[in-house]
């Protein structure tokens, strides 16, 4: 066998051995958080509530807040109440309601009061499914 | 090259390899842990925020037990929520809506139940809707 083949062989070995010792080292880490790692274990705790969160057994999430900022390139609105805050993602098909009207993004202002209808995706991502802007009439005054 | 070196040396590729390879699937394994539990932590925050007045769930009681907590299933997705001892109960009675005790909700009733989220994650029920009554619908 030439000097080439035998350098070429040794590192397709090695790389084969090298993705077997990756596997060996993903399976081995997710094994621990149900037998002894603390951490690990809230971890799987957490990550099927955020699956039961995104579900349907959730029908909606009502969220009240006044607007802090807006950002209507990528769709986000911060909400906040007291010294709480909260980001919610608009769609195009996001239902915004003006009281008498039908809006879009553009037509909330910062210091508007919200109610909105949400889902949680299984991203964590709230999405705002339905906005209802409280204080349209006041604040377009 | 003789054969003891090359021995030696695809022995060396081989374990170096495995070992390299091994400690980087941990870490790998590792950082995605701890951006599921950031992500987590991060979501239950907001849940549990003064900005979510309820998070309304929807489903089938699978379970009551004497602590007040329900377990609530639909399409196969369980959830257990603690309802509150001043929660609401109502029930709909010939499409009349009314207020109920808490003895009123059995297993299998179909049910709205209005919660909050803890900064723990643990779901606080403060109002229920019997929407369709195992009872009734036995008789």
């Amino acid at each position: 066998m030439s000097k080439i083949s035998l350098i070429v062989l040794s590192i397709a070995l090695g790389l084969v051995i090298f993705v077997i010792g990756g596997g060996m080292g993903i399976v081995y880490q997710s094994q621990i958080p149900a037998s002894t790692d603390k951490n690990s274990s809230i971890n799987s705790d957490c990550s099927s509530l955020i699956n039961v969160l995104s579900s349907d057994l959730v029908s909606i999430i009502n969220i009240y807040g006044k607007v802090t900022s807006i950002n209507i390139e990528n769709g986000y609105i911060a909400l906040s109440l007291g010294d709480n805050n909260l980001v919610v993602k608009v769609k195009d098909n996001t239902r915004i309601s003006l009281l008498t009207e039908m809006g879009t993004i553009r037509d909330i202002k910062t210091g508007d009061y919200l109610s909105v209808m949400a889902k949680l995706l299984s991203d964590g991502t709230i999405e705002a499914k339905s906005i209802s802007v409280s204080s349209f009439l006041k604040s377009s005054k | 090259m003789n054969k003891t070196t090359l021995s030696f040396s695809l022995a060396a590729i081989i374990v170096l390899s495995l070992v390299v390879g091994c400690v980087i699937g941990v870490v790998y394994q590792q950082q995605k842990d701890s951006s599921q539990i950031q992500q987590t932590a991060t979501t239950i925050g907001n849940l549990s925020s003064k900005v979510v007045s309820a998070v309304v769930t929807y489903g089938e009681i699978t379970n009551i037990d004497s602590n007040r907590n329900i377990i609530l299933n639909y399409k196969g997705d369980t959830m257990t929520i603690a309802i509150e001892d001043g929660a609401k109960i109502y029930a709909y009675e010939n499409s009349v809506k009314k207020e109920v005790q808490f003895q009123n909700i059995k297993v299998g009733d179909l049910v709205n139940i209005a919660t909050t989220v803890s900064v723990d994650g643990q779901f606080k029920g403060n109002m229920v809707v019997i929407f369709s009554s195992a009872a009734a619908t036995a008789q």
